[in-house]
């Protein structure tokens, strides 16, 4: 079983990246056909992550585990979003516009908003746990970033936002971006060609 | 019986045998006899001078008494040659036997070979010395001069001109060679005729030289014929008759005697081992000696490309070669170096031996060893032979080894040899002949008492073999000539290790103990520790943990809450929105504004989390809305995460209330998703709903692949899922404009994409969307409603850091301080 999963993904690997390079009808149909196999079991795979979720939940609430009663309101929340849907399937509908207006929009907001409080209160308590030059620089560097964005009644800042901020958005923060960029390519194919030659499986076998 | 291993073929032969059985070669080194007289040679030695003079007493006194007269009768005789006619040979004949019948009458010890002699007839022996004579004076004739002097009858040797021996030789088993056979049959035709001696010694002249131009100097038959002018007019006379008679014409010249030499040397060897138990020891010590001297010879003439082989050939033709090879150089006696000299006196000894113990019919025919079986006699004379060759010996190192090196005083037919053969010479030889060359023995004298039959040149005992001196063994000791061991093992003839090349001892043996002092040990201890060290990772320190501020958390909160909350609730317009944009912003309001046609299919690809939904939605609706304004295009939507197509539909319907479009819905897959859509976007996302597939409708009508879109609008959160669609539609999209609306959060990794070219326009947060709104006259007012929010918000949060951080370090200061006075 384990040599059959390395070598379909190999295999099906192989294919798909032949195809990207030669224009082969035959090869090009076989790829598009594993395209859209792989299509369809990303979608089955969500629902069975869905189903799995649940199941966890349940566990902890027939187990009566500590906060069992969040996972009480995820059971909840997840039965009432699928019949919703099932009962009115149209997106754009009342129904599943007020769920996502009323619910899920304003609940991811709300806990993206605490992370803007969670950075203030670290960078307020950064020069109380460390004091050295790396600490000077990062918040500096928050500081002249923020203040080089921020608007005013007057407009932007001069200096600030006209040089201060292109250049730091420039060469550093591009720069560095850039490398990122470069280092994530780099790493994307190594992992590829690792999978296709078997030494990563992601598939779950070591 | 002990076996002997040959060298050459590696069959084991007899101890007693000289040559191998099987294929010949010699088992027992020439050097064996002198190895255990002598010290061992090693490599760089140079050869001393040995004086044999000692054995002299050894000899009987007959014999000693046959080498003085024969020395004397030659040295009258070369007086009588240079100043008078040449005397004949019957006075010299009966001095050599009388004195060989005096010895034999007063020699008490008599050997049974020796006293077959006796019984032979007087006539007969006088033949035999009057042919020994002969063919002495022959030889050194022909070593006077190579080109004169051929018609002196006194040179003819008797062996080649007896018509009766050369008959008997062809009736008694046919050693000889044909070219013998017809030489002798020419010869009685001559002695008829009257011109038998001169006929006689033209036929051994040209045989002479033919043996001298094959031998030594490799020109043809042909080229020998060219010199016929040069020949006599009584030789040309004898070629004639030889080409009508078949006789000694031109075959000699085809098949010299020295070709026919191998047919003797086996008859010679199977006769000569039976008698050496009944020679003397000093006369067996002595032949033994002398073949070794003899093979040494042969194998040396062989060397220098001659076929020659014979170790117990005929003493005639030996010494032929030997003459054949000085005698185109020597033109005067007195050139003649004293061995050769020596050698002439000892040739005389030599007939007269043959001469005295020949007593058959058979006695005239120099070559006594030939005949194997004949009677006792001939097996008696094969038996001196060995003595006799000694003294042809001579004339073979000298044609081999002196006429290459040059005898010392450097006035003999070796220097010109030498002048010859230098230009070939290898190095090796050279090296030598410098060696050898100043310290050369000297030359015998002539009229010395003392012989010297045993004394090697110091160029011949310098180019001994030294592995048989080393050793100390000879061939047929248990030394094996094969490799037991090491990398040539399983060869033979391998040179043994010589003492003073190689380690002598065994090696020295030293400890393996470390000898180091205490503190280069604890300087290698330390090394060692260090590089432990750096195996181990750095243990972290642990800090302080500080306790949580929980009320500078909810301070925090509570500020930002009503900061943002009151501006965002209050719907102020106090901050300014600049009109400056960014270059992906301006790109993308331009493929809006310009490029984009009326009517246009555009997709909107929904990539982003309900997070983020406020922010994109209010960066994008300004362009979205700008873009329905100009160019009322054909909206398709689809949605690359899960909630993202509630999202699309919550956009539409926040910011485009009651435009058409097209949901495609989920696009599950991720890359491969994204792959298969750009490939074949009705195939990836069929998209039926209600039983109709939505392609079909008005919105993406001609729309079969992802370029026939006029641009795509890639809404995302995360520069991760941008990259995908960014590769993805890199080679497929064609001239359909490729336009990101993203974050603040992903921006930054975006642009590296916009001023690469890879992407077509970027705008990016609410700074992107703010000046496309106000350019598109504050519509939908999305970016106004959260700018004064948004402005106040990063006020109160840069004042919040700044005072926060100041006040943490204030309060660290003397929380140190503190516990500085403490201590």
């Amino acid at each position: 079983m384990r040599v059959l999963s390395i070598v379909t993904a190999m295999v099906f690997g192989l294919f798909v990246l032949f195809g990207y390079f030669f224009p082969i009808e035959n090869l090009q149909a076989l790829r598009a056909l594993l395209l859209h196999w792989a299509i369809i079991l990303a979608a089955v795979a969500m629902f069975v992550g869905g189903i799995n979720l649940l199941s966890v939940h349940l566990v902890k609430i027939r187990a009566q585990q500590k906060n069992s009663v969040y996972s009480g309101l995820l059971v909840f929340s997840l039965v009432t979003a699928l019949l919703v849907g099932f009962i009115w399937p149209d997106p754009s509908g009342q129904a599943l516009r007020f769920l996502m207006d009323a619910v899920i929009v304003p609940a991811e907001s709300s806990l993206l908003a605490l992370l803007a409080v969670t950075l203030i209160y670290a960078s307020v308590r950064m020069l109380r746990r460390r004091v050295d030059l790396m600490t000077f620089v990062f918040l500096g560097t928050v500081l002249f970033t923020l203040l080089a964005a921020m608007p005013t009644p007057f407009g932007k800042l001069p200096f600030l936002s006209d040089l201060l901020g292109p250049f730091l958005m420039g060469p550093f923060a591009s720069g560095g971006m850039r490398g990122i960029l470069l280092g994530v390519a780099l790493g994307a194919l190594t992992t590829g060609v690792r999978v296709l030659l078997g030494v990563d499986r992601p598939y779950g076998e070591k | 019986m002990a076996e002997i291993k040959c060298p050459m073929c590696g069959k084991p032969n007899p101890d007693d045998l000289d040559a191998c059985q099987f294929c010949e070669a010699r088992l027992k080194p020439v050097t064996d006899e002198l190895s255990r007289s002598q010290p061992p040679i090693h490599v760089g030695d140079e050869p001393t001078k040995k004086d044999t003079a000692e054995l002299e007493p050894v000899l009987p006194k007959w014999l000693r008494e046959v080498r003085q007269q024969a020395r004397e009768s030659v040295e009258e005789q070369d007086e009588e040659q240079e100043q008078q006619e040449p005397v004949g040979a019957g006075d010299q004949h009966e001095d050599l036997l009388a004195g060989l019948q005096s010895d034999i009458e007063e020699d008490e010890i008599v050997p049974d070979w020796l006293s077959n002699l006796h019984g032979g007839e007087p006539s007969e022996i006088q033949d035999a010395i009057e042919i020994s004579e002969d063919r002495l004076r022959a030889i050194s004739g022909d070593a006077e001069s190579s080109n004169s002097d051929m018609g002196t009858g006194d040179r003819l040797p008797g062996w080649a001109s007896h018509p009766d021996a050369a008959q008997e030789t062809r009736e008694g088993g046919e050693t000889l060679g044909d070219w013998l056979a017809r030489e002798v049959g020419k010869e009685k035709a001559q002695e008829a005729g009257e011109k038998a001696p001169e006929e006689s010694r033209a036929g051994f002249g040209l045989r002479g030289d033919a043996e001298t131009d094959l031998s030594f100097q490799g020109e043809s038959v042909d080229e020998s014929a060219q010199f016929e002018g040069e020949i006599p007019s009584w030789l040309r006379v004898d070629e004639n008759d030889a080409t009508s008679e078949g006789g000694i014409g031109t075959k000699p010249l085809e098949e010299p005697a020295y070709r026919e030499a191998p047919e003797d040397v086996q008859v010679g060897e199977s006769a000569q081992d039976e008698p050496v138990d009944a020679m003397p020891d000093w006369l067996s010590s002595l032949g033994e000696e002398t073949d070794g001297h003899q093979a040494g010879g042969d194998e040396t003439v062989a060397g220098n490309g001659q076929a020659v082989k014979d170790d117990q050939g005929p003493p005639g033709a030996e010494s032929e070669l030997s003459f054949g090879a000085s005698r185109p150089e020597s033109s005067d006696e007195d050139e003649i170096p004293a061995w050769l000299a020596q050698m002439g006196e000892e040739e005389h000894q030599d007939e007269a031996v043959h001469s005295a113990s020949e007593a058959g019919p058979e006695e005239r025919i120099p070559r006594p060893a030939v005949q194997p079986e004949a009677d006792e006699g001939w097996q008696d004379l094969s038996e001196v032979k060995p003595f006799a060759l000694e003294q042809d010996v001579v004339p073979n190192e000298a044609a081999d080894g002196s006429a290459l090196l040059g005898e010392e005083d450097g006035a003999g037919p070796g220097e010109d040899v030498d002048a010859l053969f230098s230009i070939e010479m290898p190095d090796w030889l050279s090296a030598v002949e410098q060696s050898a060359g100043p310290q050369a023995s000297p030359e015998p004298e002539a009229d010395s008492e003392v012989i010297r039959p045993a004394e090697l040149p110091s160029w011949v005992q310098a180019m001994r073999p030294v592995e048989a001196f080393v050793s100390g063994e000879g061939a047929g000791g248990e030394r094996s000539d094969t490799e037991q061991k090491g990398p040539l093992a399983g060869l033979s003839g391998v040179l043994p290790l010589v003492p003073g090349v190689g380690p002598s001892s065994k090696p020295k043996t030293y400890s393996i103990k470390l000898q180091a002092s205490e503190d280069q040990l604890a300087s290698a201890e330390q090394l060692e520790q260090l590089l432990e060290a750096e195996s181990y990772p750095r243990p972290a320190i642990p800090r302080p943990g500080l306790p949580a501020q929980r009320w500078l958390r909810m301070t925090i909160f509570a500020l930002l809450l009503i900061v943002v909350g009151f501006f965002l609730f209050a719907g102020t317009s106090v901050m300014y929105i600049p009109l400056s944009v960014t270059a992906g912003t301006a790109q993308a309001l331009n493929i809006v504004r310009e490029e984009l046609l009326p009517d246009a299919a555009v997709l909107m690809v929904f990539d982003y989390q309900a997070a983020f939904a406020p922010e994109l939605e209010a960066s994008a609706a300004p362009l979205v809305d700008h873009m329905m304004l100009l160019k009322h295009p054909r909206l398709t939507l689809l949605a690359s995460k899960p909630s993202a197509t509630g999202l699309s539909e919550r956009f539409m319907h926040n910011t485009q209330p009651g435009q058409s479009y097209v949901n495609l819905g989920y696009l599950p897959g991720d890359a491969a998703g994204a792959l298969a859509f750009v490939e074949n976007p009705r195939s990836a996302k069929p998209a039926i709903v209600d039983g109709q597939s939505q392609w079909e409708t008005p919105a993406l009508q001609g729309v079969t692949l992802v370029s026939d879109f006029a641009a795509i609008f890639l809404l995302t959160d995360e520069a991760d899922t941008a990259r995908i669609w960014i590769e993805q539609l890199h080679n497929r999209r064609g001239a359909t404009r490729l336009v990101l609306i993203s974050s603040s959060q992903a921006g930054p990794l975006l642009v590296p994409y916009m001023e690469s070219g890879q992407i077509d326009g970027l705008v990016v947060g609410l700074e992107g969307g703010a000046p496309i709104e106000k350019v598109n006259s504050n519509r939908p007012g999305t970016v106004r409603r959260y700018w004064d929010a948004y402005g106040f918000g990063l006020i109160i949060t840069i004042t919040m850091i700044v005072a926060g951080s100041f006040w943490n370090l204030f309060s660290g200061w003397q929380a140190n301080r503190k516990k500085t006075g403490e201590k």
